[in-house]
């Protein structure tokens, strides 16, 4: 066992910890921050993305003897005053599904805002490379953070903007929707055309 | 920090532990065996008993650096899965269980005994349970369960006893079948979780922990009254650890009634105000990352005061020229005062041939459930609120905590995990408001839970009383005329205060026939703590005053205490003079029963030759009779919702919006249900008080679980049992009404070999692309009074003062006895609870003037222990049936407590010879009217 001394989102901590044990044994099990998700265990997945010192790390991969002085944030540090503008992006553009890979994957955002605010949309895929989602495509994901980086990648959120509106269409057509289709009723007698 | 190894249920555990760590925290915060419970924290109340070395020690004061290589037991070392050490399931059978917060303490001191005394005799079990308190049983139950654990154990010699019945195999057609329904109701049954609460599984708030939780402290004013001029939080701010501190000025501005009622009365509270008005107030509050550096964090905090003046005495707080304790009320301090009379006074007083007129004196008292006041609330990513409360009415928390917050109701959640006891106290709103304030803060959930010396100042109280009673009767004994005002002493916010006034003044004409009859309530703001529901509402005050009137009245005519009751009592199926119908209202027949089963008689002659005799121990025999109603009919419309959804093999879930504080409303609901649809209980689960999940429901009080709970049950039960006859119809090719419903099953009425299981009927559903999931709901229209007699014989010691309660006789009227194991644990409660109002308990304030109380730790509140209780308890549950209720049922949660310091009272008073104007009778009272009647 030895001691460390850290902080997690802003506040210090001084624990002893084993030789064995993970940042995110540390950050689940005795910090009780169950925000960031474990969803491999080998680096492989990136659910359990959290920054480290500014960069983004796997928590399964970080020993946690050596964080002597290190600076974590996790997911639930980005939320503390309000939604950050990524989370809120990610609502939006309904980037979310199950929503397990959903904080690993803002987290990876965040740090590639932090350090290049105005990626481009190959940065943005660079940058997301180690969080595996399997709902979503990632196509909104990548909408949503190119939605509050700066204009490098407006070209996909045009395009994301036409997805969303042939889904407002589909809504107004669909077989419960409570107000009918206010279009001409067809003629009364047989066939329209 | 240190390291230490301790060794607990067996297994060795290395743990860091700083110097002031207590076992208690040990177990519960690092090692997470939270079965062990606090309930003081001040080596009180024995909740956190454990076992060390073979001896039970309460481990709130074993410091964890003396405990290296000592072998450590809690209550999970008892139990394996489903199996349960001999006296866990003794505590089940014998009905020893209720609330369950003082069971895991209570079995590892019965566990200490009988590993050294296998055999013990009931005063060794006793004293041997000296320190664990309970406030649900009054023991009686508890010691029968450790001398049935003792019995099986020597039986069994190590077998392990207890099994769960069987339960139905998938298809649904295992298990008997056959004409003789095995039925419930009638049948003694233990509480529904009663398992979970044997084993410590059961996870009361405090038990519980949420991701990135905090803890949060609330400082409590030192002053009676005041402005508060400033306050200074920076120094808490900066303490690394702390998260958030909270004053009035991040409060909402929106004022509420802490009670949550239907309507909006006198909302006088803020979650937290600049003006405090009684000690233990609220000022304000912060969340750090653990308790000990929130409590830290409250001594940092300064703030200046500005002092108001302060009254405590109701009379003095109604004067006109009193200060106003809130600057809205037109009233002064008054809330709003209730005048109830019926006949002709004047007319009444000039017949009666005798007038007995007298001030009495009632105090308050703190309801002492053994789980403190407590929450975790989380305000989460979506603006909702949850909140787990240990609450008597989370619908009414709801209500307030949406409309302090701005919610719509659908982001609001309270839900009641489980409720270490309540008895009124846990009605109104307590730490939720301002933990929820915390959490929005935050964004994390805060758990703010009290420490029993800040739940004695700070949680609501039973109403003190000043009370101005004249009574007229004839030489006969009958009552003539009856004036009684009341200056009820409402403390410094309104919470339940106008409903215990309107339905005391209610209550009062429920009991006798007088025709002259006035009550009138005046009900004041006072800058005492706020006081609130106690089981009785209003009763046991005016009941206990009618005690002491009828044995004084009786003295004076040379009659005999009960022959005054019988002579006075109202008959059954009368209307009271307010027009109320009373329904099977029996308490003559109460009282008859009681007499004979008490041997009232020879007690009086025992009594009275002990008076004679001038003997230094001298015995007071003492009775009281008292009415109780079922619901709030007539008050605020009372419905409870019930929703029961049928599984594929023919098993059922439950949901029910009524809470159950360990009094048994939840099980009683169940029984309700498997009698109707003739299953077993095991294939009845529950999900219970949650504002998500389940129907409306008014809230656990008012003696409403049976007659109102058990009603909607029923009537729940009976659609989906005529929604599964209708089905099983189709698959018998028989018409709905040849069908009954048996074990497990439906079969054809008179022919035993044609059936469908309850399994084959839910697949049939299923197949028709149907789904048994059936809502309904009971409103109460009617207010069936229930009635209890109560016979107490007391020895005194003239020289100490002492009382010593001897033989205890309780009859009651609860309509039909659904569950007789839970009513007697109800009556046996309310006899513990009812002996310390009139002998020890009352909450007093100091006499410097400040408002303090003088009674900070729980040991000052007397609670009567396991030794101090009569050995002789005799109860009795008359025959009878009230229409209106289901199966005939109707309630006693709060009747079994009203009438006990009535009788009690006038037992002391019976051997003296001399009416007491004030309770607590305490031992020096009674030495002084000794020394003054010597010898009469």
């Amino acid at each position: 066992m030895i001691e460390v001394s850290f902080s997690v989102n802003g506040a210090a901590h001084t624990l002893r910890v084993g030789p064995g044990e993970r940042l995110i044994d540390v950050l689940r099990g005795r910090l009780g921050l169950t925000g960031t998700k474990e969803g491999c265990g080998i680096g492989v997945c990136g659910a359990c993305t959290v920054l480290v010192d500014g960069r983004a790390e796997n928590a399964c991969l970080v020993p946690a003897a050596s964080l002597e002085g290190a600076s974590v944030v996790t997911v639930e540090g980005l939320s503390t005053d309000g939604l950050d503008p990524l989370q809120q992006a990610f609502l939006d553009h309904h980037a979310i599904q199950c929503g397990f890979c959903t904080p690993g994957l803002v987290m990876s955002a965040r740090a590639l805002l932090d350090e290049n605010p105005e990626p481009t949309e190959e940065e943005i895929r660079t940058a997301i490379r180690g969080n595996l989602c399997r709902c979503t495509g990632y196509e909104q994901a990548i909408a949503a953070i190119a939605s509050v980086a700066g204009t490098g990648a407006r070209a996909l959120l045009d395009e994301q903007a036409g997805l969303i509106r042939s889904s407002a269409r589909l809504e107004a057509g669909v077989p419960f929707a409570r107000t009918p289709p206010t279009s001409t009723p067809a003629p009364e007698g047989g066939d329209a055309r | 920090m240190e390291q230490t190894e301790l060794i607990v249920n067996g297994e060795t555990y290395p743990i860091l532990y700083e110097k002031t760590w207590n076992l208690l925290y040990v177990l519960r915060d690092v090692l997470g065996l939270t079965g062990t419970k606090c309930g003081c924290g001040t080596n009180d109340c024995g909740a956190c008993r454990v076992i060390v070395d073979g001896e039970a020690k309460n481990s709130c004061v074993l410091m964890v650096k003396n405990l290296a290589g000592k072998r450590i037991e809690t209550i999970e070392g008892l139990s394996r899965g489903t199996e349960l050490h001999p006296i866990q399931q003794a505590f089940i059978d014998a009905g020893a269980v209720q609330c369950g917060f003082c069971t895991p303490g209570m079995i590892m001191s019965a566990k200490a005994l009988l590993d050294a005394n296998p055999d013990p005799a009931e005063e060794e079990i006793r004293a041997a349970l000296e320190p664990n308190l309970c406030r649900c049983t009054g023991y009686v139950k508890i010691v029968e369960a450790v001398r049935l654990a003792a019995e099986r154990m020597g039986a069994l010699a190590g077998e392990t006893v207890g099994q769960t019945s069987p339960c139905l195999s998938s298809d649904g057609r295992t298990g008997s079948f056959g004409p003789s329904v095995p039925g419930v109701i009638g049948e003694p049954t233990p509480v529904f979780d009663a398992r979970l609460k044997v084993s410590g599984q059961l996870q009361y708030v405090d038990d519980m922990r949420l991701p990135g939780m905090l803890h949060a402290k609330i400082l409590l004013s030192p002053k009676a009254h005041a402005t508060i001029i400033s306050i200074d939080t920076g120094a808490a701010e900066a303490l690394p650890g702390v998260r958030a501190v909270v004053t009035y000025r991040d409060a909402p501005a929106v004022r509420f009634n802490g009670n949550g009622e239907d309507w909006d009365i006198l909302e006088s509270e803020r979650v937290l105000d600049s003006r405090v008005r009684y000690v233990g107030d609220k000022v304000c509050a912060v969340a750090a990352d653990t308790e000990a550096i929130a409590a830290k964090a409250l001594k940092l905090i300064k703030v200046e005061y500005e002092d108001l003046p302060a009254y405590f005495d109701p009379e003095e707080a109604a004067k006109p020229d009193a200060v106003r304790l809130h600057d809205w009320n037109e009233n002064g301090n008054i809330l709003w005062e209730v005048d109830n009379s019926f006949g002709d006074l004047d007319e009444g007083f000039s017949r009666a041939d005798f007038t007995l007129e007298k001030r009495f004196e009632v105090p308050a008292i703190h309801h002492a459930a053994m789980e403190t006041h407590g929450c975790i609330a989380s305000f989460d990513a979506d603006g909702k609120l949850t909140v787990w409360s240990s609450s008597q009415d989370v619908f009414g928390k709801r209500r307030n905590l949406a409309k302090i917050f701005g919610l719509p109701y659908a982001k609001v959640r309270v839900l009641a995990p489980a409720l270490g006891g309540g008895f009124g106290g846990k009605i109104d709103a307590s730490t939720e408001p301002v933990a929820a304030l915390l959490s929005l803060k935050t964004g994390r959930p805060v758990k703010c839970v009290y420490t029993r010396q800040e739940d004695i100042q700070a949680s609501p109280t039973r109403h003190a009383e000043t009370i101005y009673a004249r009574a007229g009767f004839k030489n006969s004994g009958e009552l003539t005329a009856l004036d009684y005002t009341v200056y009820i002493n409402a403390g410094a916010h309104s919470g339940g205060t106008m409903s215990v006034a309107w339905a005391a003044g209610g209550k009062f004409f429920k009991l006798f026939k007088c025709p002259n009859m006035r009550n009138h309530a005046i009900p004041v703001y006072t800058n005492r703590q706020n006081a609130g529901a106690m089981r009785g509402f209003g009763s046991p005050q005016v009941f206990w005053v009618f005690a002491q009137l009828v044995r004084e009245a009786a003295e004076r005519c040379g009659r005999d205490a009960t022959e005054l009751y019988a002579l006075n009592l109202h008959d059954p199926d009368t209307i009271d003079q307010r027009g109320e119908e009373l329904g099977n209202f029996r308490a003559k027949d109460c009282l008859a029963r009681a007499k004979e089963l008490f041997g009232w008689d020879e007690a009086v002659a025992e009594a009275r030759a002990s008076r004679a005799a001038g003997a230094a121990r001298r015995i007071g025999v003492g009775c009281a009779v008292a009415p109780h109603g079922s619901s709030l009919y007539g008050v605020m419309p009372d419905t409870c919702g019930i929703t029961i959804k049928m599984n594929l093999d023919g098993s059922i879930t439950l949901f029910s919006g009524m809470s159950d504080m360990g009094n048994g409303s939840n099980t009683v609901q169940r029984m309700i249900v498997a009698e109707v649809l003739a299953l077993p209980l095991d294939n009845i689960a529950l999900v219970h008080t949650d504002t998500e999940l389940t129907g409306y429901d008014v809230g656990i009080f008012a003696s409403r679980g049976t007659y109102v709970g058990g009603g909607a049950a029923y009537q729940c039960a009976e659609k989906v049992a005529a929604e599964i006859r209708s089905l099983a119809a189709g698959l018998l090719g028989e018409k709905a009404g040849a069908l009954e419903l048996r074990a497990n099953g439906v079969g054809v009425i008179g022919d035993p070999g044609r059936w469908v299981s309850m399994g084959e009927v839910a697949h049939r559903a299923h197949e028709l692309e149907r789904d048994i999931t059936i809502g309904g709901n009971f409103g109460s229209s009617a207010v069936p009074a229930s009635a209890g007699a109560h016979l107490v014989k007391v020895e005194i010691d003239l020289e100490t003062g002492a009382v010593t309660p001897l033989v205890y006789a309780a009859v009651h009227d609860v309509g039909r006895a659904l569950n007789p194991m839970g009513l007697e644990g109800q009556v046996h409660g309310g006899i513990q609870m009812g002996l310390g109002y009139a002998l020890s308990e009352g909450l007093e304030l100091k006499d410097d003037g400040s408002g303090a109380l003088k009674n900070r730790f729980l040991r000052d509140c007397h609670l009567f222990r396991a030794t101090d209780m009569p050995r002789d308890i005799r109860v009795e549950f008359l025959d009878s049936e009230e229409h209106t209720g289901p199966f005939g049922a109707k309630s006693v949660g709060e009747c079994g407590m009203v009438p006990v310091a009535g009788a009690v009272s006038a037992a002391v008073a019976d051997a003296l010879g001399c009416t007491f104007a004030k309770i607590p009778i305490t031992e020096e009272a009674i030495r002084c009217a000794a020394s003054s009647t010597h010898g009469s």
